[in-house]
C-alpha cells in the first residue's frame, strides 16, 4: 500500500513537473523576447569598436528608448567623438515587418536633418559588428527551434542552448534577410536573457560571437551592462564591438515629443 | 695538369672495374637505394599559389598580406557583357536573373557589383537615399530611359560598371580573400554540439582549387546566359592566372611525355637496340624521381618553375648515357663481343667528359640557388642535385646493366650502316680544317647579322601573349583593356597613422588630386599602361557630398569642414551601405585607392607605380605612410626582382663555366677559346629571339638554363678528345677527324635526337611552349653544328698561327 502510494505521488509529481516546467524551446524564446525591460529607458552607451590589430575607436552616446506596444522608437545623440558631437540618430522600428523602418539623422554642421531610407536589415549598425536584426531582434515565427542542451553552466548560471534554423519553407528568404544560416543560444533559466550565441553567417562563411555580461538589476530590471560582438573569418578574430551601458534609467522622464526631427536641432 | 687528367681517366677506369666486378652489389644497392627515395615521392606537395613565389618574410607579401587582411582579396573576376540594347527591360532582366544565379550558387563569394547592385547614392526630398541601382528594375519604358540618363552620366559608373558608349555593362566578381576548406560547419545541423570557436591567429588564404572552382562555376553560368544580344567576356587576373596554370600543367605534362616518346623512337632509330633506348631512358626517369624524392624528403613543394625539371634533366643526361653507350657499341663491335672490354674502354675515354659536362652544367645551375625567388633558388639546387644523380648513374647504373643485360653483337653488315654519318663528320671536319678562314669567316657574319637583334631583346615579362592570338582569355582581356579601360588594379594605401585621420580635408583633397593625376598617367590613352579608372575614399565623399547638395554637379567636391566631413560619412555609414569597410579601416586612419589598368607586360606598372608614388609624397607630406600593394604590384616587383637575379646568375654561370674550360682544356688560351663555340649558339640564338620579337622573360629566362648546359656539353666534348688525340698523333687535322669518328658520332645522335625532342613542343597550343620548344632545339643545332664545323676551324687557325710562329721562331 505505501509502496503504491509512492509511487503514484511520484509519478503525479513527476507528470506535474514536465508539464508546467518544462518549456518548449519555441516558448523559451518566446519568454526571452518579452522579458521586461521597461517601457522607457535613458542610458548612456559606449561603442568600442577593436580591429584586427587591437585598435580601438570610441564613440560615445546618450540614447532614449519609448517602446509603443511592439513599436519602438529612439533617440541618440552623439557625445564623443568631437568631430561628430551632436549628431542625433532618430529612428522608429516598427513590429509589422512590412512596414519599412523610419530613421533621420540630424548633422550640426548642416545644420539639417536628412531622413535615412531604410537599408537591410542584415546590414551593419553603425559600422559596429551588430546588425539591424541584431540590435532589434528576429522574427520569431521565421525560426524553428530545438533544445540541443538542457543544463550548461556559463559564468556560473544555468542555461539553455537552443539552436534555431531558418523554417525550412521560408529558408531563403530568411537566410536572404538576415545573412543568417542558424544560431546558437545560451539562455539563462533563472532571468530568460541571452548571455552567449554564435551565429553562422552565410556571407564569407563568418562566425559571429555575441557576449552578455555585467549583469545586474536595475530598478528591478534584469540588464546587461557590457554587450560584446565579435566577427571570426576561418576562426581569427576579424573585428569586434563592445556596447558598454551606463547610468541607465527606466521608466522615467521620456516623452513623446522627444522623438520628432524638431526636437533634434535643440541639442541635449 | 695533363698528369692530373690521366689520373682522373685511371680513376675512372678503376671505378668501372670495381663496378664490374661487384656489378650484382651495386645492382642491389642502387635498386635499393632507388626504391627508399622514390617512397619518399608520395609526400611531395604541389605548390602553385602565387604566395609561393615569395619567400615569407619577403617586405612584399608581408605588405600584401595587411592589405588582404584589412581589404580582402584585391583580384576581380570579371564578366563584360555587350548589347546594343542594355538599356531595355529585356537585357535588365536578364541581368539581374545572372546576378542572382551568381550569388546563389558561386562559392566564397564576397561581392558582387554590377549595374544590379551598383550603388546609388542620391539626395530626395531631404533624404539621403544609398541603395542598390536596380533593386526594383524598371517597369516602363519611360523609367529605362530615365535609367539611363542616371547611369551614363554617373561618374562611379562610367569605365567600371559601363564603358563610355553604354553598350558594355560588366560583373566584377570579388570572392573572398580566405580559404574555406575543411569548414563543413556552415550546414542546417548542430553537429558540433555546443562547441564554441577555437581562436587561431592564421588563416589559409583561398587555396588553388577554390580558386578554380569559383572560375568554373562562373564560366558554367557565362555559358548558360551568352546569346547574340547577350555577348560574354571573361577576364581578370584571377581567371588569366587559373587559365594559364590549367593549360601549362596540361601541356607541360602532355609534351614532357611526347619528346621522352619521340626520343625514345630517335634513339632506337639512331642504335637500333633496345638497351640504347631503355638505358638512357631510365638514367633520365630515375634521377628526376630521385630529385623528386629529395624534394619530398627535404619538404620542398613542386612549384610552378619547378615544371621543367623532367625536361631539362631529359636533355643533360640523354647525352651523358649517348656519349657512353656509342663509345661502347663502337668498342664492342670492333672488339667482336668483349662486352666488359668495351665497358671499360667506354668508361676510359668518355667517363671525363661526362663527368666534366655534368659539372659545368650543375654548377652553373647552382648560380641559381641565390636567387631571392625561392622558387627559382629551388629549382637550382634541385636541378643541380638531378644532373649529378644522372651522372652517378651513368657511371654505375649504365656499366652495371650493360654488363649484366644480355647484348647482341651486331654482325658486320650493321656497322658498316655507320660510315655514312661518320664519312658526313669527316668530310665537315675536313672542310672546316682546309678552309678554317671561309668557316669563321661565314660564322662571323651569321654573329654580325644576329647580333643586330640584340638590342631589340626585350626584357619583359607578359602571361597573357603566352596564349595563342586567337585564345579567348587573351582576346577577352585585350577587348576588357580597351572598352572598359582596364582589366586589372594597382591598389595604394594611404595611413595617416591617426584615429580618424580620415576626416581631415587635406587628406581628402590630397587623395581627389592624386585620382585626378593618376588620371593624367599617358593620358591620350594610347601608349598602356594607363590608368582608366580610380577609386578611393574621395570619390566616395564627393558622391555623398553632391547627393547631400540636392544632387547638384556644383556639389560634387570634397567638403572643406572637417566636422561636416565625419557626418557626412556617418550619415553615409548608417544609410544601410557597408562600401565604407571595404575602403576604410574601423578607426578610420588607413585607406585604399584602387587604381585600374590595363593588361601590360609586368615590368611595364613599374614607372606608373613610381609615378604614383611620388605624387602621393609630395601631396599627402611625410607624416602619412604611402604603399602600393596587390597582385598587380607584387607580380610586376618580384618579376623585375627575378628577372635581374636571373640576369645575375647568368653571368656567374658563365664565368664558372670559362674557369671549367680552361681546367679541362688544360691550357689558359685554348680554354679561352673554346668560349666562342659556346657563346656562339647562345648569341645567335638571343639575336634570333630580338629579331623576331620574342622577349626575354621569366620561362625563357628559366629554359635559356637549358639551352647554356647544352651548348657547353658539346664543346666540352669536341675539346676533351681533341686534345686527347692531338696529344697521342701530334696532328691537328687528324685529332680533328679522330674526335668526329668518335665523340662526333655521340654529339650527332644526342644533337638529332634532342633537336627533334624539343621540337615536338612547337605543336603546343601555348606560344611560350611552342619558343620554348623552336629556341632549345634551334640552340643546341646550332650549339653541334659550331662544335663540329666551327671549333675545328678555329683549333686549325690557332695551330695555324703556332706552326708560323714556329716556322718565324
Amino acid at each position: 500500500m505505501n509502496k503504491t502510494l509512492w509511487l503514484i505521488t511520484g509519478l503525479a509529481l513527476f507528470a506535474y513537473s514536465h508539464t508546467a516546467l518544462a518549456l518548449t524551446p519555441k516558448e523559451i524564446v518566446q519568454k526571452v523576447d518579452k522579458r521586461d525591460d521597461g517601457n522607457t529607458s535613458i542610458s548612456e552607451m559606449t561603442m568600442i569598436l577593436i580591429d584586427e590589430q587591437e585598435q580601438q575607436r570610441v564613440r560615445k552616446l546618450k540614447g532614449f528608448r519609448k517602446d509603443y506596444g511592439d513599436d519602438k522608437k529612439s533617440l541618440n545623440f552623439f557625445l564623443e567623438p568631437a568631430d561628430v558631437k551632436n549628431t542625433v540618430f532618430l529612428s522608429f522600428d516598427w513590429d509589422d515587418p512590412s512596414k519599412e523602418d523610419d530613421s533621420w539623422l540630424y548633422l550640426p554642421a548642416l545644420r539639417k536633418v536628412k531622413r535615412i531610407a531604410a537599408g537591410n536589415k542584415k546590414d551593419s549598425f553603425m559600422g559596429t559588428d551588430f546588425s539591424y536584426h541584431d540590435m532589434n531582434g528576429l522574427e520569431i515565427e521565421d525560426w524553428d527551434y530545438q533544445l540541443i542542451k538542457e543544463a550548461d553552466t556559463l559564468d556560473g548560471q544555468d542555461c539553455w542552448v537552443i539552436g534555431s534554423t531558418p523554417k525550412k519553407a521560408k529558408a531563403q528568404v530568411v537566410i536572404k534577410d538576415t545573412g543568417y544560416v542558424k544560431r546558437l543560444a545560451w539562455i539563462r533559466k533563472d532571468i530568460f536573457m541571452a548571455i552567449q550565441a554564435k551565429i553562422w553567417v552565410k556571407k564569407g562563411e563568418k562566425i559571429k560571437i555575441l557576449r552578455a555580461t555585467e549583469i545586474t538589476q536595475v530598478q528591478g530590471l534584469w540588464t546587461a551592462k557590457k554587450v560584446e560582438m565579435s566577427t571570426y573569418v576561418q576562426n581569427k578574430r576579424e573585428h569586434s564591438t563592445v556596447l558598454l551601458f551606463d547610468n541607465i534609467k527606466y521608466n522615467e522622464g521620456v516623452e513623446d515629443d522627444l522623438f520628432s526631427t524638431t526636437r533634434m536641432e535643440k541639442g541635449l | 695538369m695533363n698528369n692530373i687528367r690521366r689520373n682522373i681517366e685511371r680513376a675512372f677506369l678503376n671505378w668501372a672495374k670495381l663496378v664490374l666486378r661487384y656489378k650484382w652489389v651495386f645492382t642491389f644497392l642502387i635498386l635499393g637505394g632507388s626504391v627508399l627515395l622514390i617512397a619518399q615521392i608520395r609526400n611531395l606537395k604541389m605548390d602553385t599559389a602565387t604566395e609561393g613565389f615569395f619567400h615569407p618574410d619577403d617586405p612584399s607579401i608581408v605588405a600584401y598580406n595587411a592589405f588582404r587582411d584589412q581589404f580582402g582579396r584585391d583580384e576581380m573576376i570579371i564578366l563584360m557583357i555587350e548589347s546594343d540594347q542594355l538599356f531595355s527591360l529585356d537585357f535588365l532582366t536578364k541581368l539581374k536573373k545572372m546576378h542572382q544565379e551568381i550569388e546563389e550558387s558561386v562559392p566564397n563569394l564576397n561581392d558582387i557589383n554590377d549595374l544590379i547592385s551598383a550603388r546609388k547614392t542620391i539626395g530626395q526630398e531631404g533624404a539621403l537615399i544609398v541603395g542598390d541601382l536596380l533593386e526594383e528594375l524598371p517597369q516602363t519604358e519611360a523609367e529605362v530611359a530615365e535609367l539611363k540618363e542616371y547611369v551614363i552620366h554617373n561618374k562611379l559608373y562610367k569605365n567600371f560598371l559601363i564603358d563610355e558608349e553604354g553598350r558594355h555593362t560588366v560583373i566584377a566578381i570579388k570572392t573572398s580573400a580566405w580559404s574555406t576548406e575543411g569548414q563543413t560547419d556552415f550546414g542546417g545541423d548542430f553537429d558540433t554540439g555546443t562547441e564554441m570557436l577555437k581562436s587561431q591567429e592564421k588563416r589559409k588564404p583561398l587555396s588553388d582549387k577554390e580558386n578554380s572552382e569559383i572560375i568554373a562555376k562562373i564560366h558554367e553560368i557565362k555559358v548558360k546566359y551568352e546569346s547574340p544580344d547577350f555577348k560574354i567576356s571573361f577576364t581578370g587576373t584571377p581567371v588569366v592566372t587559373d587559365y594559364l596554370k590549367r593549360a601549362m600543367m596540361r601541356d607541360m605534362r602532355f609534351f614532357t611525355l611526347l619528346s621522352i616518346a619521340g626520343i625514345s623512337i630517335f634513339l632506337f632509330l639512331m642504335f637500333r637496340r633496345f638497351t640504347g633506348v631503355i638505358l638512357p631512358l631510365l638514367t633520365v626517369i630515375l634521377s628526376t624521381l630521385y630529385t623528386l624524392g629529395l624534394m619530398a624528403l627535404t619538404h620542398t613543394a613542386l612549384k610552378m618553375p619547378t615544371q621543367i625539371l623532367p625536361s631539362f634533366l631529359l636533355a643533360t643526361s640523354i647525352g651523358a648515357s649517348v656519349h657512353m653507350m656509342s663509345m661502347f657499341y663502337k668498342d664492342y663491335h670492333e672488339d667482336k663481343g668483349n662486352k666488359d672490354q668495351a665497358i671499360l674502354n667506354a668508361m676510359e675515354h668518355s667517363a671525363l667528359p661526362v663527368a666534366m659536362t655534368s659539372l659545368t652544367t650543375a654548377a652553373s645551375l647552382l648560380s641559381f640557388a641565390t636567387a631571392s625567388i625561392a622558387p627559382i633558388a629551388d629549382l637550382g639546387v634541385f636541378a643541380a642535385f638531378g644532373v649529378m644523380c644522372a651522372l652517378f648513374l651513368t657511371l654505375t647504373f649504365l656499366p652495371c646493366f650493360l654488363a649484366i643485360l644480355p647484348i647482341r653483337h651486331h654482325a658486320h653488315h650493321d656497322s658498316e650502316t655507320l660510315p655514312l654519318t661518320v664519312r658526313f663528320l669527316e668530310k665537315v671536319g675536313d672542310f672546316a680544317h682546309d678552309h678554317y678562314k671561309l668557316s669563321i669567316g661565314v660564322w662571323t657574319v651569321i654573329m654580325l647579322v644576329t647580333a643586330v637583334g640584340l638590342p631589340k631583346l626585350r626584357l619583359e615579362h607578359n602571361t597573357l601573349i603566352w596564349f595563342p592570338e586567337t585564345s579567348e582569355i587573351r582576346q577577352q582581356t585585350q577587348a576588357m583593356d580597351d572598352i572598359m579601360k582596364g582589366s586589372v588594379s594597382i591598389e595604394m594605401v594611404v595611413d595617416t597613422k591617426k584615429e580618424n585621420g580620415l576626416y581631415d580635408p587635406k587628406v581628402l583633397n590630397a587623395l581627389n588630386e592624386l585620382e585626378a593625376y593618376a588620371l593624367t598617367l599617358a593620358p591620350e590613352f594610347k601608349k598602356p599602361p594607363f590608368v582608366g579608372k580610380t577609386l578611393s575614399l574621395a570619390s566616395m565623399l564627393k558622391e555623398i557630398n553632391q547627393a547631400l547638395g540636392e544632387n547638384k554637379l556644383e556639389n560634387y567636391v570634397i567638403p572643406q569642414n572637417r566636422e561636416l566631413i565625419a557626418q557626412e560619412f556617418l550619415l553615409f555609414e548608417n544609410s544601410g551601405s557597408d562600401d565604407l569597410k571595404d575602403i576604410v579601416d574601423s578607426q578610420f586612419s588607413k585607406t585604399r585607392i584602387t587604381i585600374k589598368t590595363p593588361w601590360v607586360e609586368a615590368r611595364g606598372y613599374m614607372p606608373v607605380l613610381d609615378a604614383l608614388e611620388i605624387r602621393a609624397r609630395e601631396l599627402l607630406g611625410p607624416e602619412v605612410e604611402i604603399k602600393t600593394t596587390g597582385m598587380i604590384e607584387l607580380f610586376a616587383k618580384t618579376i623585375n626582382i627575378m628577372m635581374k637575379s636571373m640576369l645575375t646568375s647568368y653571368l656567374v654561370a658563365g664565368v664558372v663555366i670559362t674557369v671549367m674550360m680552361i681546367a679541362l682544356v688544360g691550357r689558359w688560351g685554348l680554354g679561352l677559346l673554346s668560349m666562342i663555340p659556346n657563346l656562339t649558339p647562345i648569341i645567335i640564338t638571343l639575336g634570333l629571339m630580338g629579331l623576331a620579337g620574342i622577349p626575354l622573360d621569366m620561362f625563357t629566362l628559366l629554359i635559356g638554363s637549358i639551352a647554356i648546359g647544352l651548348a657547353v656539353d658539346d664543346t666540352i666534348h669536341f675539346f676533351h678528345n681533341y686534345m686527347r688525340y692531338l696529344k697521342e698523333d701530334g696532328d691537328s687535322k687528324k685529332a680533328i677527324e679522330e674526335t668526329l669518328k668518335t665523340a662526333g658520332q655521340a654529339m650527332l645522335v644526342t644533337s638529332i635526337v634532342l633537336t627533334l625532342g624539343f621540337w615536338v613542343y612547337m605543336f603546343a597550343s601555348m606560344n611560350n611552349l611552342f619558343n620554348f620548344g623552336l629556341l632549345t632545339g634551334l640552340t643546341l643545332l646550332i650549339a653541334f653544328l659550331a662544335d663540329i664545323n666551327l671549333s675545328p676551324a678555329l683549333l686549325t687557325w690557332v695551330e695555324e698561327a703556332n706552326q708560323k710562329k714556329k716556322a718565324r721562331g
